[in-house]
């Protein structure tokens, strides 16, 4: 009975010790009884998520209104769009059906949220239903994940023009925010998405696993290609993550400004291919890969340029400033601004145009970039990112160092060229390096072991399938179709065709041909 | 027809409901996406295709791999030690046999974080063998990415071995002693012995903790995330969870999985159903225990060691990782501290996590109470075909992975379908107590059952004699005797359902709503010390689950293996 009620007591003293640790803290704020609630849809990690929610609430407060954010975060920006998808889906599903009695069907399910012209003029009476609606997800805002994810939405009709862009000429006007910078959108110009800040693209190292490889610091996609890092390149999957999309679109981008979209895809799937045979994994979060470069469970990785920046500074914080690095892809990056949208049949819009202009206040602004605890930053995380607002960067002391303006200019970005494909980039990444992880590295282990042999490289670099007319034709037309069997064909033939084309580049590698 | 008749045909179609409501349905709803077109047809093109992409296919059959290798290991390792305990008084027993469930204290994912600061590139382990000259700096052993789906067979298989070994050390402890000792005075010893006596006993056991084993390494999610092993279908449908409502081969993934389940499972029980009858097997006597000496007595030691260092490993990492300063590429932390429990608990995410958990799980266990001692009654003392089937189905969440489960939640929860308003992205409460219970029930059943068939059904009738009605005579005379099994139940499965991965990933999805499983996963993800607070997290949980388990211990003893029979 002593022994039991030992155990008892110990259960009991685990139990409360985490309670206990906390009532001689300060309490937390209230999160319940708010007599407003603002619902926001996001990928943005919990220090952003802490402190927006917290300089919002007192800035409210000081109006008078007590408010609170509801926030939502299913995953990643991919999920948030898959989410986005089956919820509006279903909500418009119910309006078609039930308010407006017409008839279901899979060419509707799959149209009515695509911007261009349908076959079908049901599908056309769909779409414009759905524009013309207040169907609701039950969310207000969108915030983060990137422009190209924004635009996307917006296209989709799942964004709207909150009016915002029109009444905020101090923003917008010509000594504001521009609307695009070297071809890259800061805007919407319907006033769909609106940048609030911007971020580059880069490669964060661990210093100590390059010495040991024997590899110079890479500053380059090109350098995460050496076979000498083989097995040490930690990836994300850009069908998973939207930076990690948006870093390949940069590879894909780079490449083409050199040659041109058809050549300059083929020179970016022979260099994906090469970056991809080094992979260590190809990871779902994107913020793994920065961990486990620090922990040194990877040499490299790519990354957004906060994350990058805030791993290096974690690191020299705890006295190893020599351990992690990063590095931009200086000229081979787009700058990308990450977006706040108001969703269709957003439940609480005149809060949610309230945190809109927040965000793109000086006040709100400057917590992206000063350090905490600085008056009028953050009050728990330093975010180390950088502001949209360029006057900002005339004070100085915004943007980590770097001046994500003079980058844009200098990367010119050409949306036409990659925008409309980046779905069927993704899905030929994903068949090429992500499924066919196992084959692609033994392949490219075999060709660097062997010196590169000429007909083993020819093998490895075959185009067959996924070459610009394929890609832009036929696997972009099979994504777009209504029937999920199309897209899987394709799937299965890529992953086939691959998993052959790097055993034959094995073979001849091996036989030293 | 009497009022006792008319109470357990209530009894009987409250609880039928409950589970049809609650678990057949949504296992309906989760496979039914793979059989229907958008367009309302049924149609089998969807599984077809499944099977047909080899993607898909090499994801099953890893899964397969892993749950077949990592069932096979669990079973050489808890049935070896069941043994050794059972037989021999092994120096060290006392100390040692107490952290044999230690990997079951805590959740996979958080164990996979451990090791991978042991055999990281610059981990632990490489460190050792370099400071031994064992290895080369220059040429560390890339022991993760060279190995990574043994990392995933060897931590799955670490964390199903105290099911395997409670499941036998129970079987054993009722083992009729003469038998082996009649066996031995005709010459029937060592291995030939129990080949032909004891594993025919004990094997119902043995393929009632295999077949858990087997079903739990095949859904397995954590480890495999943790490890980046994506290419295996319980990650491939967690992944594929987002496009619910467009992606039919994720309903075909969950489809698969479940057959396979099921199949292992009724596999399992038709096989104990053949077992012999328990009235040859029941122990008269206990076993007196064998004194070992010299070479054999180290031998044995260092076997149990061995074992349960192994198992406790991870554990030892986690804790490690949450008290160091910094642990990069040293044997052991450089420095110590408690700062990430300090963060931990300062952390505006995990104090509402430990209160939601606690929430959520207190409600689950009540569900649990009220169902599984219904359920008992209904099978213990009114027993029919119904009673059976109704048996079987409670059992059957030992056979559906949680990823299954939870599936079916989401789908029977969506806009425009009936149970809309329970939406888990307004609020996760309803089908996450629902899901906990359901996962937990076949535990509460077997323990309500044993201590119901435990009690002499004569002091019942004396009770009913007396003029005590139905209800009277269960709280005045049935619950007070069986309440120490109820209790025992109720606990295990509080301490499981707390750290319940797969639900808590999926169905919770405001950052208010999580509970303590997914507050550790999203800490793990944060940039600069997240990984050591999720550790702390991780080593919080792990103190409760020892806590409440030795508990659990101190009331049911042996008979603890009773609570993973199928």
């Amino acid at each position: 009975m002593r022994q039991r009620a030992i155990i008892i007591a110990a259960l009991l003293a685990v139990l409360g010790a985490p309670f206990a640790a906390r009532s001689g803290r300060r309490a937390a704020p209230p999160t319940s009884g708010a007599a407003e609630t603002l619902v926001v849809l996001t990928p943005h990690n919990q220090a952003v998520r802490y402190e927006f929610g917290r300089a919002f609430r007192e800035h409210m407060a000081r109006q008078g209104r007590r408010v609170e954010i509801d926030w939502r975060t299913p995953g990643g920006t991919a999920e948030i769009s898959r989410v986005l998808v089956g919820e509006y889906t279903a909500s418009f599903q119910l309006y078609w059906t039930q308010t407006l009695g017409r008839r279901w069907s899979s060419e509707i399910a799959s149209g009515f949220m695509r911007a261009e012209r349908p076959r079908a003029a049901e599908v056309g009476e769909a779409r414009q239903a759905f524009l013309q609606s207040e169907v609701s997800c039950g969310v207000d805002l969108l915030f983060g994940g990137g422009s190209t994810e924004h635009a996307r939405q917006a296209d989709a009709g799942r964004l709207v023009d909150a009016g915002f862009v029109a009444s905020h000429p101090e923003i917008f006007g010509p000594a504001g925010i521009p609307q695009s910078v070297g071809g890259q959108p800061f805007w919407d110009a319907r006033g769909r998405w609106i940048g609030t800040c911007l971020s580059t693209f880069g490669i964060c190292f661990n210093r100590d696993l390059l010495a040991r490889l024997g590899v110079g610091v890479p500053t380059s996609w090109e350098a995460l290609a050496d076979p000498r890092l083989a097995g040490q390149v930690a990836l994300a999957d850009p069908n998973k993550s939207g930076s990690a999309a948006t870093i390949f679109e940069s590879l894909v981008q780079a490449q083409m400004q050199v040659s041109g979209p058809e050549e300059g895809w083929a020179r970016a799937v022979w260099l994906i291919r090469r970056i991809g045979g080094n992979a260590r994994y190809w990871s779902d979060a994107a913020a793994a890969i920065p961990l486990d470069v620090a922990g040194a469970d990877a040499a490299a990785g790519t990354c957004i340029d906060y994350y990058g920046r805030s791993q290096q500074a974690t690191a020299a914080a705890g006295g190893h400033p020599d351990r992690v690095g990063y590095a931009l892809a200086r000229g081979e990056t787009v700058v990308n601004a990450d977006p706040v949208g108001l969703l269709r049949g957003a439940p609480h819009r005149e809060l949610a145009l309230a945190f809109m202009a927040f965000v793109l206040s000086p006040e709100g602004q400057r917590l992206w970039s000063l350090p905490h605890g600085a008056p009028g930053g953050p009050e728990r995380y330093t975010l180390g990112r950088s502001p949209i607002l360029p006057s900002l960067y005339a004070a100085g002391g915004a943007g980590g160092g770097e001046d994500p303006y003079r980058e844009a200019r200098r990367f010119g970005y050409r949306p036409e060229w990659t925008a409309p494909l980046m779905p069927a980039i993704t899905f030929v990444i994903r068949t090429m390096c992500v499924d066919t992880q196992a084959e692609l590295s033994e392949a490219y282990g075999a060709l660097a072991a062997a010196g590169f042999p000429p007909q083993a490289v020819a093998a490895f670099d075959d185009l067959t399938l996924v070459d610009y007319q394929t890609l832009s034709g036929p696997i972009r037309q099979a994504l777009r179709s209504p029937d999920p069997l199309d897209q899987a064909d394709w799937a299965r033939r890529l992953v086939r065709h691959f998993r052959a084309v790097y055993g034959r580049a094995r073979d001849l590698a091996r036989q030293g041909r | 027809m009497t009022t006792r008749r008319a109470g357990t045909w209530g009894l009987t179609a409250v609880v039928a409901i409950a589970l049809l409501l609650f678990l057949a349905w949504p296992l309906a709803e989760a496979v039914r996406g793979a059989f229907v077109d958008p367009n309302g047809h049924w149609t089998g093109a969807y599984v077809l295709a499944a099977f047909r992409d080899p993607v898909y296919l090499s994801g099953l059959r890893n899964a397969l791999i892993i749950a077949v290798l990592s069932a096979l290991l669990a079973d050489v390792v808890g049935i070896g030690l069941a043994l050794l305990l059972d037989r021999y008084d092994v120096p060290g027993r006392r100390w040692l046999a107490p952290l044999i469930p230690l990997p079951l204290l805590l959740p996979p994912f958080v164990g996979a974080m451990g090791i991978r600061q042991l055999l990281g590139q610059s981990g632990a382990v490489n460190t050792l063998l370099e400071h031994l000259g064992l290895l080369s700096g220059a040429h560390p052993i890339d022991w993760l990415r060279q190995g990574r789906l043994a990392a995933v067979v060897g931590l799955t298989a670490l964390h199903l071995c105290p099911i395997v070994f409670f499941s036998v050390q129970s079987a054993l402890a009722s083992v009729n002693v003469e038998l082996e000792e009649a066996a031995a005075s005709l010459g029937c010893h060592g291995v030939r012995r129990f080949w032909k006596i004891t594993l025919p006993l004990i094997l119902p056991s043995v393929f009632g903790g295999t077949s858990i084993a087997l079903i739990w390494g095949l859904t397995e999610l954590g480890v495999p995330l943790v490890c980046d092993f994506t290419q295996v279908t319980s990650v491939q449908i967690f992944s594929g969870l987002k496009d619910i409502g467009h992606n039919p081969f994720v309903y075909a993934l969950v489809a698969v999985v479940l057959l396979v389940s099921v199949t292992l499972y009724g596999g399992a029980r038709a096989v104990i159903g053949r077992a012999p009858p328990a009235v040859v097997n029941k122990a008269s006597r206990r076993r007196q225990l064998g004194r070992l000496r010299g070479a054999r007595a180290a031998l044995a030691c260092a076997a149990l060691v061995t074992a349960v260092g192994a198992a406790a490993l991870p554990n030892l990492a986690v804790v490690l990782l949450a008290l160091s300063r910094d642990w990069y590429g040293t044997v052991l932390p450089t420095g110590f501290t408690l700062d990430h429990f300090r963060a931990a608990v300062s952390h505006e995410m995990v104090i509402p996590a430990i209160g939601n958990s606690l929430r959520y799980v207190c409600l689950s266990v009540a569900a649990d109470l009220l169902l599984g001692t219904a359920i008992a009654w209904i099978v213990v003392r009114a027993p029919s075909a119904l009673a059976r089937a109704i048996d079987a189905a409670a059992m059957l969440p030992l056979a559906v992975p949680g990823l299954v489960m939870a599936f079916g939640y989401l789908a029977i929860s969506r806009e425009g379908r009936p149970f809309a308003f329970w939406n888990p992205v307004r609020d996760p409460t309803p089908f996450l107590v629902i899901a906990y219970a359901m996962r937990r029930l076949p535990l509460v059943v077997r323990s309500a059952a044993a201590g119901l068939s435990q009690v002499s059904t004569t002091l019942e009738e004396a009770a009913a004699g007396l003029g005590a009605g139905p209800l009277r005579t269960f709280r005045r005379i049935t619950l007070p005797l069986v309440a120490p099994h109820l209790f025992a139940g109720a606990v295990f499965a509080f301490a499981l359902s707390l750290l319940e991965v797969s639900d808590s990933l999926i169905l919770a999805q405001r950052q208010s709503t999580y509970p303590i499983t997914k507050a550790i996963y999203e800490l793990f993800q944060l940039l600069g010390d997240g990984r050591q607070v999720a550790a702390a997290l991780g080593m919080w949980a792990m103190l409760f689950l020892l806590f409440s388990f030795l508990f659990v211990r101190s009331v049911l003893g042996r008979r603890i293996g009773n609570l993973f029979r199928l």
